[in-house]
């Protein structure tokens, strides 16, 4: 169990938290930038120090400011994959990945196997003795999380580790993140600003504006009974159930729900899931859709709202088989004189599907 | 990872003129002077003399041990100016520095008030045994003083050119700050750590002033290269002159050697450091 308390100001920012994480368990903590959730990493993880506050992992205390303990960041089970990474430029795939083990004193030929699953794991055995200046940044992210997961840390905290790929790199990481993770023994914190990330990956997910934690719940929950606009805005969302089918040589699927079957990148996994798409991404035309716009759905405009917090962008109901929201601006609104009752084609394209199971 | 470093171009015919034409005057003309009056008859005569083999191997014992010396003491010194901010940090770097801008003479008188026998820590060491002066441990002595700077500071910059992120990321991994120095910081600053030595050996080995003030010029014992150069130029110019060449190439080939095969690691790449 992990459980942390903190507080820390400083003259432009200021964090004050609670913080709760079993087991196994997967936190995933959203928020915009410089919402001050680096921060709370590197608090975690021992780099700075709260100027009140605790943080204990299961029986060990790690931080107690009133009783004046403080953990240095190397004493503490905590593995990290930080957003720069952080790789070590001299020492090859293997050496960085052995890193953590040879720190902590673990037996040689024990720790060369270990690296060599773990380096299996995120499938780099072939560049095992490559420097991280040859490899490309999906590999580069893998061999982090490798040098990461090889400790078996009872705290992982991952910082936005999928943001400096492209689409394609992102959705296969994203599901080997999740099967990686779900075989693990202690807490993940994964911190991101991406809604579909979080949805994807956290078992429970903590939102933050702030410097605080304004609302803790579920997917479900949080989906169910948003706290707040800020939360509401970002799960103002396209989320559909159905199934992932066939994925392809040219790394694309298929996604089947009610009434529609979509076009995706492949997730790296079939059968049940989740798909999403932001109403940002959604293209309303009236006739036939045009462009490279895979996925479309036939719908009628079923009611306009105004979008906080100005309402410089309408919000767009439609109904059909497969319903969905769009955002607009007004003046796309108006120039397809769009109304409730209007008959619309809805696009979107196959790389704005975030599918996660 | 972008590098925003400036790359190398072919430069073009003005650049070269404005930036060569002084180097040749001042630095190739001299030692072509040398040499062009070098005959291979003489050289081979005054190399066999011993008095120019002894002031060699002299120059290059003393001159490596200066080296060692100041890689021994001046790396925890660079190390703690480069990480730690601590009151009188100002004070000791300008300590540090003071070596550069003292004429060699001065230097050499300071360090005979300190360690020679009337000196401050002169008598103590006299006390047990040790007479520093007029020795070839003093030439050392002389020619690490007048080269700890050089070293010191590209050690030191060395240092804070590590990535501080890799440091946390060592330390997250379980690294205490000896192993984090010892497989991080050490081998990330090497390239600067081996310039700095560099060039700091150089130093030693062209030490004249210090040395002369504080150890004297005793043939086979403190007499290095420059010594016997500088006493040759009084009674015998043939041997200056192979004295001279061969200190000039004794010091190109080491930094050739040293800059191009240690300060260049695989892992940045070919373009980096080139």
């Amino acid at each position: 169990m992990l459980h942390a308390e903190l507080r820390f100001a400083r003259p432009e920012f200021s964090l004050d938290l609670t913080l709760q994480a079993r087991p196994g368990e997967v936190l995933v903590l959203i928020g915009e930038s410089g919402c001050g959730k680096t921060t709370l990493l590197r608090l975690l993880a021992g780099l700075d120090t709260a100027d009140a506050g605790i943080i204990t992992l299961g029986p060990d205390i790690w931080f107690n400011a009133t009783r004046g303990i403080d953990r240095p960041a190397h004493r503490r089970a905590c593995a990290s994959v930080p957003q720069d990474l952080a790789l070590f430029p001299h020492l090859t795939v293997q050496q960085n990945t052995a890193f953590g083990l040879e720190m902590r004193g673990v037996a040689v030929a024990d720790g060369r196997v270990r690296v060599r699953n773990a380096l299996e794991q995120v499938g780099l055995t072939r560049l095992a003795s490559r420097r991280p200046r040859e490899l490309s940044g999906g590999q580069r992210q893998r061999v982090a999380l490798a040098r990461a997961l090889v400790t078996e840390p009872a705290l992982l905290l991952l910082d936005e580790p999928l943001s400096a790929l492209d689409v394609r790199a992102r959705a296969e990481l994203r599901a080997q993140l999740v099967s990686l993770l779900a075989g693990r023994a202690g807490v993940t914190v994964h911190v991101t600003h991406d809604p579909g990330e979080a949805l994807a990956l956290g078992d429970r997910i903590a939102v933050m504006e702030a410097g605080r934690i304004v609302q803790v719940g579920t997917r479900d929950e949080l989906l169910r009974a948003p706290r707040t606009r800020f939360i509401a805005e970002f799960l103002g969302i396209n989320l559909w159930r159905g199934r992932v089918s066939g994925p392809g040589a040219d790394g694309l699927a298929q996604f089947a729900t009610a009434g529609a079957v979509f076009t995706v990148l492949a997730p790296g996994f079939e059968g049940d899931a989740c798909a999403l798409v932001r109403p940002g991404h959604v293209t309303l035309s009236l006739g036939p859709a045009t462009g490279s716009a895979r996925n479309q759905v036939s719908g009628t405009v079923a009611e306009i709202t105004p979008e906080p917090p100005d309402g410089a962008l309408l919000r767009v109901r439609i109904a059909a088989d497969t319903p969905l929201v769009a955002t607009l601006t007004r003046e796309s609104v108006s120039s397809l004189g769009l109304s409730p009752g209007t008959a619309v084609r809805a696009s979107f394209k196959a790389t704005e599907i975030t599918v996660f199971a | 990872m972008t590098d925003s470093r400036v790359t190398r171009r072919r430069p073009r015919a003005g650049l070269l003129a404005l930036a060569v034409v002084p180097i040749v005057t001042l630095l190739v003309l001299p030692v072509a002077a040398v040499y062009l009056r070098l005959d291979v008859s003489t050289v081979l005569v005054k190399l066999a003399e011993p008095e120019i083999l002894d002031a060699l191997r002299l120059s290059l014992i003393t001159s490596l041990a200066a080296m060692l010396l100041v890689v021994v003491l001046g790396t925890p010194l660079a190390y703690l100016l480069a990480t730690r901010r601590f009151v009188g940090r100002r004070v000791l770097e300008a300590l540090v520095d003071l070596p550069m801008v003292l004429p060699p003479t001065v230097a050499g008188f300071a360090l005979l008030m300190a360690f020679g026998r009337a000196g401050l820590a002169g008598q103590a060491l006299q006390l047990v045994g040790i007479e520093l002066p007029f020795t070839t441990a003093a030439v050392v002595v002389a020619q690490a003083f007048m080269a700890a700077p050089f070293y010191v500071s590209a050690a030191r910059a060395g240092f804070e050119g590590v990535d501080v992120r890799l440091l946390e990321a060592a330390a997250m991994l379980g690294a205490d700050e000896r192993a984090r120095f010892l497989r991080v910081m050490a081998p990330l600053a090497a390239p600067a750590l081996v310039a700095g030595a560099t060039m700091a050996f150089a130093r030693a080995l062209g030490e004249f002033g210090a040395t002369i003030t504080f150890a004297g010029n005793l043939p086979g014992t403190t007499r290095t290269l420059p010594l016997a150069v500088y006493v040759a130029l009084q009674s015998d110019l043939d041997a200056a002159l192979v004295l001279s060449a061969l200190l000039l190439a004794v010091s190109f080939v080491l930094l050739l050697v040293l800059r191009g095969s240690l300060a260049r690691p695989a892992w940045m790449g070919r373009d980096a450091a080139r």
